[in-house]
Order: C-alpha cells, then sequence, then structure tokens
C-alpha cells in the first residue's frame, strides 16, 4: 500500500487541520484524498465549514467556536476509518490543445537548456500522453498533474513571476498546471499556451477539469489556437472529452 | 419601488472595494475566502448602524474614496484612520453617524492604519456569487469584478435598511478602540511544515525583525529580513494555503497569504498566522516591521473566544447618545 498507513493529522493555524496521507505523488494516495473528502461532505459534521483535497492531503477548514480540535480530530478519524467503501465518479479524458515555446512559451527554451534537451524533446515529452489529475488549486482552479521524467527535475523558480496571462501551460516542481485558468503570478515555467477556460464563476461546479480526469496534450499551431480560442471566447466551444478509443466528441 | 441608490463614487481612491465575512465551501475550486482583510472593523462597523455583522461594506486603503450620499442615511467609519471628513468637516470614527442626501464623504491624510470601513444602514446590495458580496479582484467576482471607480453607485439593501433604522445610535468606548502603530507583534502557530526547516531556520523566523517590502496587497505581503533557512528544499506537494499561512520559497524571505491568498500553494509553510492578529496585520503597511511571536493551538483558540465575546459585549456597552 502506498502512502501512510494512517493519516497524518497536521495543525494548519488555528481553523484548519491538514489530513495527510502520504509524502508522494501516487494516483493512490490521491484517490485516498478524493474518498476522505466524499466522506466527510457525507458527513455533515458540525463545525466544518469546508474542505479542500490537494495532491496527498485533505484541508479541513473548521469553525473552532464551534468544534474544539481534539474532538474534531477524533471525528475525522472515525470518517477515515469508513472511507474505504466511498465509489468515486468514473474520471473523463480531455484533450487540450497546446501552442509550445516562443511567445507563447516564454520558457520553453530555458527549459530545454537545463535539462540539456532540445525544444522539440521537451515538446515531445510533455504532449500525447494522458496524465491523471491530482488537484485544482492555487486561483481558479488550476489543475495539476505528475510531469514524466526529465522535466520532474525542475526546482519551481527561486523567485516567483508576476503576471503570466491566463491560459498559460507550466511546469514545475515534478508537476504541471494544465493551463493557468487566470492572468496572475507563478513560481513556474512556463511553456506554452492553451486557448482552452477552465474558470466559469457563472457555473457550479465553476471548474472544466476536476480532480481525479485525466488531460492529454495536442501540440498545435497559432492559427488553430486563434480559431479554437475565439470559438472558446463565443462559448462555442469548451474542450474535447475523448473516449476510450480516442474517437473525440465536442462538449456543448 | 423606494430607490435604494445610496452612494455615487466621486473618487474612487487608491484601491476601494466591497467586502463581506467572506465567500467559503468553494475553496476546493480554487476561490479565494477574500472578504474583509480586517473582519472586527468590519463586523463593528455593521453593529455601529444596526446591521448584522457580516453585511458588505466599503474596503478603503490609505487613500479613501470621496463619496456622495444619495439619499439620507447612517454610516460608521472603522479601521484606519484616514481622516474621514463629511461635508469636508473632520468625521468621528467608531460610531454611528447620521449624513443626509448630497452631503459628500472624503478622506484625507492617512493617520493610522491602512484598511479604513465605511458601513451603510441595511449594507451594499451587491448579488450573491457563491454566497458571498465580497469582490475579488484576481478571480473578478462580486459586483462588477474590480475595484470601485469613478461613477459606480452603490444600492443599500432594502430589508436591511428598515430593521436597522430602529436600532439605538452607539459609540465605541477607548478601550474598545484598537490602536493601530507600525510595529507588529504577529502570534503564530508552527507548522504544517515546520520539519522543512532547521531549527536555526526557526530561530531566525521567532527572533528576527521583518519588514513589510512594497509587495503587499490583499493576497499577501511579503516580507524582508534574515534569511529562514530550509533543511533541504523549500518545495513541498502542494496543499492547501488557508488565510494566514507563512509560505517561505527558496530565497528565504516569508510571504504572508492573506484575505485574497491562493487556495493552495507549493512552498513550505513555517506557521500560520493567528485569527485575531490576521485582522491586525490587514492594518500594516509597506514600511512597517513584523516580529512573530510563537503561541499554543489553544492559545489561539483562547485568543479567539476572547474576541468574540468582545464583539458580543459591544452592543450592551455601546454608549447611547
Amino acid at each position: 500500500m502506498s502512502g501512510y498507513r494512517r493519516a497524518r493529522y497536521l495543525i494548519v493555524g488555528d481553523r484548519g487541520i491538514s489530513v495527510e496521507f502520504g509524502n508522494s505523488l501516487e494516483e493512490e494516495i490521491n484517490r485516498r484524498v478524493q474518498k476522505m473528502m466524499v466522506a466527510l461532505e457525507s458527513a455533515e459534521l458540525p463545525g466544518v465549514v469546508e474542505c479542500n483535497p490537494t495532491i496527498r492531503s485533505l484541508f479541513v477548514y473548521y469553525d473552532p467556536l464551534k468544534i474544539g480540535v481534539k474532538k474534531l480530530i477524533q471525528e475525522l478519524r472515525k470518517i477515515e476509518g469508513r472511507m474505504a467503501d466511498i465509489t468515486l465518479p468514473k474520471s473523463r479524458l480531455f484533450e487540450i490543445p497546446v501552442v509550445y515555446g516562443g511567445e507563447f512559451g516564454p520558457d520553453l527554451n530555458l527549459v530545454a537548456q537545463l535539462l540539456n534537451l532540445t525544444s522539440e524533446e521537451i515538446i515531445h515529452i510533455h504532449s500525447g500522453k494522458k496524465y491523471f489529475i491530482y488537484d485544482t488549486g492555487f486561483i481558479g482552479g488550476s489543475a495539476h498533474f505528475k510531469i514524466p521524467p526529465p522535466l520532474d527535475s525542475l526546482p519551481r523558480k527561486k523567485t516567483p513571476n508576476f503576471g503570466v496571462p491566463r491560459g498559460a501551460v507550466l511546469i514545475a516542481g515534478g508537476l504541471g498546471s494544465v493551463f493557468k485558468p487566470l492572468a496572475g503570478p507563478t513560481g513556474w515555467y512556463w511553456i506554452g499556451m492553451s486557448p482552452l477556460r477552465q474558470w466559469f464563476p457563472e457555473k457550479d461546479p465553476p471548474l472544466l477539469i476536476l480532480p481525479g480526469d485525466k488531460v492529454i496534450y495536442q501540440s498545435i499551431s497559432e492559427e488553430e489556437y486563434q480559431e479554437i480560442k475565439k470559438m472558446v471566447e463565443e462559448g462555442r466551444c469548451e474542450a474535447k472529452i475523448l473516449d476510450a478509443k480516442e474517437s473525440s466528441s465536442p462538449v456543448q | 419601488m423606494v430607490d435604494m441608490k445610496a452612494l455615487e463614487v466621486l473618487q474612487p481612491g487608491a484601491f476601494t472595494t466591497i467586502q463581506d465575512l467572506g465567500r467559503y465551501r468553494y475553496q476546493k475550486y480554487g476561490v479565494s475566502i477574500s472578504g474583509a482583510m480586517d473582519r472586527f472593523a468590519l463586523r463593528v462597523a455593521n453593529l455601529l448602524v444596526g446591521n448584522e455583522e457580516g453585511e458588505a461594506a466599503i474596503e478603503a486603503t490609505v487613500v479613501g474614496p470621496k463619496l456622495k450620499a444619495l439619499q439620507k442615511l447612517r454610516v460608521a467609519f472603522t479601521g484606519a484612520d484616514l481622516s474621514p471628513a463629511i461635508n469636508g468637516n473632520p468625521a468621528p470614527m467608531w460610531r454611528t453617524l447620521k449624513i443626509q442626501e448630497g452631503e459628500v464623504i472624503s478622506f484625507g491624510p492617512p493617520k493610522s492604519g491602512c484598511r479604513a470601513y465605511v458601513a451603510i444602514t441595511g449594507g451594499i446590495d451587491f448579488p450573491l456569487v457563491m454566497g458571498s458580496r465580497s469582490i475579488h479582484t484576481r478571480s473578478n467576482l462580486g459586483g462588477k469584478g474590480r475595484a470601485l471607480v469613478k461613477g459606480d453607485v452603490l444600492a443599500v439593501r432594502e430589508s436591511g435598511k428598515k430593521r436597522a433604522e430602529q436600532s439605538p445610535y452607539y459609540q465605541m468606548t477607548a478601550d474598545q478602540i484598537p490602536v493601530y502603530g507600525w510595529d507588529w507583534r504577529v502570534r503564530v502557530i508552527l507548522g504544517p511544515q515546520r520539519d522543512y526547516f532547521t531549527r536555526r531556520g526557526i530561530d531566525t523566523f521567532l527572533n528576527s525583525e521583518y519588514g513589510i517590502t512594497p509587495q503587499a496587497d490583499r493576497m499577501g505581503y511579503r516580507l524582508q529580513g534574515p534569511k529562514i533557512e530550509h533543511k533541504t528544499g523549500a518545495d513541498i506537494f502542494t496543499d492547501a494555503t488557508p488565510p494566514g499561512s507563512i509560505q517561505v520559497p527558496g530565497d528565504g524571505m516569508p510571504i504572508i497569504l492573506l484575505a485574497d491568498g491562493q487556495t493552495t500553494g507549493g512552498y513550505s509553510k513555517i506557521g500560520v498566522v493567528t485569527s485575531v492578529d490576521q485582522d491586525l496585520l490587514a492594518q500594516a503597511k509597506p514600511g512597517d516591521r513584523v516580529r512573530f511571536q510563537r503561541v499554543t493551538i489553544h492559545e489561539a483558540h483562547g485568543l479567539l473566544w476572547e474576541r468574540e465575546k468582545s464583539i458580543q459585549a459591544i452592543p450592551k456597552t455601546f454608549l447611547a447618545l
């Protein structure tokens, strides 16, 4: 079995508990996070405000005026004991079009240099593979997956970069960010741009790609990017969901 | 129907938004909690005008806005002292005030603190987005998804206004009003990744003074001071970063995430600022100094209970005018 035999319960300030299931990037650990979330949400524990599933831990946000921390951890341990019975929803596979390099991915050359490879080799490694989504977070539900070697050896940048646009395809610290849902800062390497949208605040849930889903990158040209971007902005296209035989069916 | 237009923005100020107590249950979709940076000041401002404590109010930053009243209103100024005035006459803070249609609220030089709150009877009428009226500019949520600009017109919630107008006038006593300086003692609970830091790193963090850099806004404050030493790396598997999280990236300089902070992050967290001191930090400005003091979770919960009791006591200890 991967991960810890029993979860670790970490204190995160005076309103949070992190239920940590392991310290590695493994689908099995992540599925335990997802299961714990489903179990906790259905338990409707008084004093629990909300939870936030991440790669290898479930963050539980609570109201300390309604439940004490000791009692909360006791209750969470009980729920942890019951979570094996939970069945998770089936995952979907999304095709993610991306333009690599140039002004669409200003860090691609730097990444190639750091890894002693060509940009083409980086693109070849990054695209065409199915990736499992571990979490959605940061701002606007940035979706993360495990990147294959040798890309996984890149650390995060020491000082974050302010002002990266929406759609930026990012890698760092063993992870990929499918594409940035909203413009903003990042400490990751920016290698491409996708014309898709992840963030739909008017919808519930407000995200296209959710934890447990899978994605596959498809390298496209600048022209195709502009075309898809226009369609996405006009609300005519969200993304392609591919079925098991890889034939495509448009969403919406 | 009665016209509920309440305030017209004549000048927006440096960064003026509408905030309530925040947006919950959507962190898992990457939605920041947001809400008032200084919750204490927001809650009190609302109580002073007879509102429920979590109504939406105006949050101004250092340079306040200029607002024209479009109807008779009750208002209260709390938080930072940005020299509030009504029709050019200095207005007292931390009490209920009445303003007439056509009168103008303005602000002058900042005297203490960073963020001022203006509550009006009934609360600001914005559509609820994911359960909150708070503006979060980075994800364009709340109102028009941006800070207020000249020409914006704010409406008041009709139902709340009627009820609030029945309540008495209040004035807070001197001992209930916080004093804001420029050197801050901030209480923190160590963890969840304290094991990523050397003993020396933790000592540096707890025994040094840090300066707030100009990179300080509702999302968080970047601090500058002695470098905090990690054992090996600064990076973790991305996990949750609730407000108050103190991230330390590879450069060893702490970043405190606040109301508009992202929901997850990949830098190790040396500690988390207590809820009560997050309110205080909301009043800190670039150039101010910060020192961290370690407390246990039980002490932090004790502080929170004290804070709640003092807020609950406010309607009883107000002096009716």
